[in-house]
């Protein structure tokens, strides 16, 4: 896995020459791309270009995160050519989990739906408070892996056979025969409260069976 | 435990669109989908380096349409507007005319 913090800024790109290409696909290959301060300064057409390119290669392949103080709805505004905008915002705030907060930001990325983030998608922090300076400890608290794996791994099991398979994995013999019977009983209930009522009593009897285990 | 109770709302999701009757066999499991990858994935192997994304769309088309005569239709298939018809109902929103067209939600 390899993280970034990025700090786009026009003096690196719009050279035209294979410093750019380079660094595009230096991009192109990280995994978490964080861009801070977004939207806080004017974007011209050379920059937005770039960045349409960059956002278009990273669409629903790799994961990014974008923060800043101002709110998405004005995002639009300070970017030069209206059309490269729609085009840019469309890669980047569709299929994203957004989040607003008054504090330090960097306590609540792992509050904030970070658990449902899948790979590719891309996560938009909008602070609407005072944005406190990145010290060297939010630095490390957005780097550690098991802040970012979450962002970046597989999430939440959605198949119901490889759910069963899952939680039964490391069950004794018999254990494994009654409880994936149980389970299969439990998921091929039509109704949603009856199968959801199922499964709770399957943990609640789960849950008191670790609790008995020395 | 845990692993239980980490994306249970997820795994009901076939019960709370009220489709397990017509159509839980076969959308309970990921199977569908893993078959697809996993195609995609044997027509594409031997690629080694993927240059852009315009590359990877004509790829990915020509391995869909290779797969396409070989896939098989899910069993009940007929009930499969109503599984529409549950996710427009399920993701259906207003449209915010506050907001630029870009920046509206949008569903798929």
């Amino acid at each position: 896995m390899r993280t970034m913090l990025l700090l786009i800024c026009n003096a690196a790109l719009g050279r035209g020459d294979d410093t750019d290409r380079k660094f595009l696909r230096k991009m192109l290959k990280i995994d978490v791309l964080i861009t801070d301060d977004w939207a806080t300064s004017e974007v011209n057409g050379t920059l937005q270009r770039y960045l349409l390119e960059l956002f278009d290669d990273r669409y629903q392949s790799r994961s990014t995160i974008a923060t800043s103080q101002v709110p998405v709805e004005q995002w639009h505004d300070t970017m030069e050519d209206p059309t490269l905008a729609d085009a840019i915002l469309d890669q980047l705030v569709h299929n994203a989990h957004q989040s607003h907060s008054r504090v330090n930001p960097c306590a609540k990325h792992t509050s904030c739906g970070a658990s449902t983030l899948r790979p590719g998608m891309t996560h938009t922090h909008v602070c609407k408070g005072r944005f406190r300076a990145p010290d060297a400890r939010c630095r490390v608290a957005r780097l550690k892996p098991e802040l970012v794996a979450p962002w970046i791994g597989i999430g939440s099991q959605r198949c119901c056979w490889r759910k069963w398979e899952n939680v039964v994995a490391h069950m004794s013999k018999e254990d494994k025969l009654i409880y994936r019977a149980r389970l299969q009983k439990a998921y091929q209930i039509p109704d949603y409260r009856d199968a959801k009522a199922e499964l709770l009593s399957i943990k609640d009897d789960l849950e008191a069976s670790n609790q008995l285990k020395p | 435990m845990k692993t239980l109770e980490e994306g249970m709302e997820d795994t009901l999701t076939i019960q709370r669109l009220a489709i397990a009757k017509e159509l839980g066999q076969s959308l309970r499991t990921s199977n569908c989908i893993e078959i697809l990858s996993s195609t995609l994935g044997r027509l594409t192997r031997n690629v080694c380096s993927w240059k852009n994304s315009a590359q990877v769309h004509r790829w990915m088309a020509l391995a869909l349409m290779y797969a396409e005569p070989k896939l098989k239709t899910i069993p009940n298939h007929q009930h499969l507007p109503k599984l529409r018809k549950m996710l427009f109902k399920a993701r259906t929103r207003l449209p915010n005319p506050n907001i630029p067209f870009s920046l509206q939600p949008r569903f798929h």
